[in-house]
């Protein structure tokens, strides 16, 4: 790890986390559910980082959190991983690695491609480990649960698409700060 | 014949970078106490400053600071040289004051009792004890400088590099700067568009396009470079 | 009548806090008497007030959790019994309430310091201490400039005006995201000029 890495992550944790103090947006086509920034972090952290390091990125940011320095679904501390919100919070990190190994696998591909990455991270894994700690927790059932994460999906999907307009507009103007 | 023992040498040193030649073959041998280093943006003058410490290492030739050579007693120069850098808020890299003035000594492995000393002094000379335990951003640009500064001076380093230490400063704490840095009894190499900045200095030199097309005293150098830019369209 | 001192909860170490938490947070799923389980989702109210907290505080630390926590309650209510629902939501409110407690009364400094000495564990699985350390310092170093830096660019975008949209937004995260990456170099040139190692290994 060189300290240009260690800048990256640590650069990278920053916007992870000061993305949690983003309020939710509100997207156009879909105005009833509020669009939270957040997972937006470590799916790019893995996109420009790589795994290993837009896994560490992520982990420092659980660190801050768990510390009381950060805030995810407007919670903060070791309530943040234990509520409701605590396996979504624990996903960024599978964001991250999937997203990190999928560029590493396939370096130069295709929109459609990146939109399939990115949805495997950032949605399909990311909203497992939401839900699998939510059952865990709350014992409702995967069919309720798989419903509360529905009406998610149309604002994630926005979201990686965004993710994808912006990792190449980076990837333009700074080719050399990716880590993949 | 003998060369000075305290002396920075550039033996045909060259950057190139992408193709592109950032530094043209350069030899040069820097004794002076007090060098300026002025030229217009691009012409490669922080890519020079920056070899010195080895932060850029030469695509060609050798280096050497103080019969210490570059890149193999890398470590050992970068505790005889400090480097202050243009900008104040890329260069302070701990959450506080009195944590980012003793960085440096973490580095280098002292003992926690020394450490602690040592910083309060420097605090206590420059001013800055009020602001130990605060987060740098609650600092103005001139006292950000400032702290720059004193991690770099806490280290004890016998040469100091400084990429334009007050471009980015009021007039107020240009002047305060210019005066500390008069006082300072290292060897400085400063690069500047503060032509104030070089009044007493030994030797000053203006760099183009990679070269150094100019080295001369003060006067001289800053005549040439102010015609130089005058015939420039 | 307070029958332990205030400074009690907040002397605790934090990774004695921390254990308890997880060990308590472990045990709760175990516990299905709705008696126990109300006691223990009282408790944290009670440590609030013996830590000089009042129990507002403790209401707005617990409120988003809260929200989200009545809708699954009803969930459950609708889809098995009261008994169950009552259960769950219990559960939720002892283990926020006692991670909400571990917070207010542990200095967010002592926590992270706490966390940095457990992550040294990990220094024979090749995680270096003094590698985490600085990650962790700059990251605390740069969180606020990294905040600014949004509202910089968000409040340049709002006086050229123009209609809020997705694309706009990707555009400024993207600027944003830029910005931070520009600093990157900077930052890493400063951390080298002061002496730290520099260990350029290819990565295992």
């Amino acid at each position: 790890m060189t300290i240009r890495d260690i800048a990256a992550i640590a650069l990278f944790a920053a916007f992870i986390t000061a993305l949690g103090f983003v309020p939710p947006v509100f997207v156009p086509f879909f105005p009833a559910v509020p669009l939270s920034l957040h997972s937006m972090g470590p799916i790019l952290a893995g996109a420009c980082l790589g795994a290993k390091r837009g896994f560490y990125a992520v982990a420092l940011f659980w660190i801050l959190l768990l510390a009381g320095l950060a805030f995810a679904g407007g919670s903060t501390g070791p309530a943040a991983f234990m509520g409701p919100m605590g396996g979504y919070i624990g996903g960024f990190g599978l964001a991250a690695l999937i997203t990190g190994l999928a560029y590493y696998y396939w370096p130069h591909p295709i929109i459609a491609q990146e939109f399939l990455f990115m949805a495997v991270g950032g949605i399909i894994a990311l909203y497992a480990a939401g839900i699998a700690w939510l059952i865990f927790l709350t014992k409702i059932s995967l069919t309720q649960a798989l419903w509360l994460n529905a009406i998610f999906l149309p604002g994630d999907s926005a979201k990686i698409i965004l993710c994808i307009f912006i990792r190449r507009r980076l990837y333009r103007s700074a080719p050399h700060a990716f880590r993949v | 014949m003998p060369q000075p023992e305290k002396s920075i040498i550039f033996d045909k040193v060259e950057v190139v970078i992408d193709g592109q030649a950032v530094l043209r073959p350069l030899s040069l041998r820097l004794t002076e106490r007090r060098i300026g280093l002025i030229g217009a943006n691009g012409s490669g003058k922080s890519s020079f400053i920056r070899l010195i410490n080895g932060l850029l290492p030469p695509s060609a030739g050798h280096i050497s600071v103080d019969g210490l050579a570059l890149p193999r007693d890398k470590a050992a120069v970068r505790r005889k040289v400090g480097f202050v850098f243009q900008n104040p808020d890329m260069q302070i890299i701990q959450p506080t004051v009195a944590e980012d003035i003793a960085f440096g000594l973490h580095n280098l492995r002292r003992p926690k009792a020394e450490i602690a000393a040592r910083v309060g002094a420097i605090m206590a000379e420059y001013g800055l004890t009020p602001f130990a335990d605060s987060p740098a951003r609650i600092l103005s640009g001139g006292q950000k400088q400032l702290l720059a500064l004193c991690g770099v001076l806490i280290m004890q380093p016998e040469i100091i590099v400084l990429d334009e230490p007050t471009t980015q400063l009021d007039l107020r704490h240009k002047n305060r700067m210019a005066n500390l840095l008069r006082t300072l009894p290292q060897r400085l190499i400063i690069v500047t568009h503060d032509m104030a900045l070089l009044a007493g200095f030994d030797r000053v030199l203006v760099m183009d396009k990679g070269q150094i097309i100019y080295d001369g005293t003060p006067p001289q150098s800053i005549v040439f470079y102010e015609e130089l830019i005058k015939a420039r369209p | 009548m307070l029958c332990r001192p205030p400074a009690f909860f907040f002397n605790l170490a934090p990774s004695i806090k921390l254990a308890a938490l997880f060990a308590l947070s472990f045990i709760l799923f175990f516990i299905d008497n709705i008696v126990i389980l109300a006691g223990l989702a009282a408790a944290p109210i009670i440590i609030y007030r013996l830590a000089g907290f009042s129990v507002g505080s403790l209401g707005r630390c617990l409120f988003p959790a809260a929200i989200l926590a009545l809708l699954l309650f009803l969930f459950q209510f609708f889809a098995t019994d009261f008994a169950a629902a009552g259960r769950a939501a219990l559960r939720l409110f002892a283990l926020l309430g006692f991670a909400a407690a571990v917070t207010a009364t542990t200095a967010n400094s002592a926590l992270l310091a706490a966390l940095e000495r457990a992550l040294r564990v990990l220094a024979p699985f090749g995680l270096k201490p003094r590698q985490t350390a600085l990650a962790l310092a700059l990251t605390l170093r740069f969180m606020p400039l990294t905040r600014q830096i949004w509202h910089d660019i968000r409040a340049a975008q709002q006086a050229r005006g123009g209609a809020q949209s997705l694309a706009r937004l990707g555009l400024l995260i993207s600027l944003w995201l830029s910005r931070l990456v520009t600093m990157q170099e900077d930052i890493a040139q400063a951390i080298e000029a002061r002496g730290f190692d520099d260990e350029e290994r290819e990565d295992s």
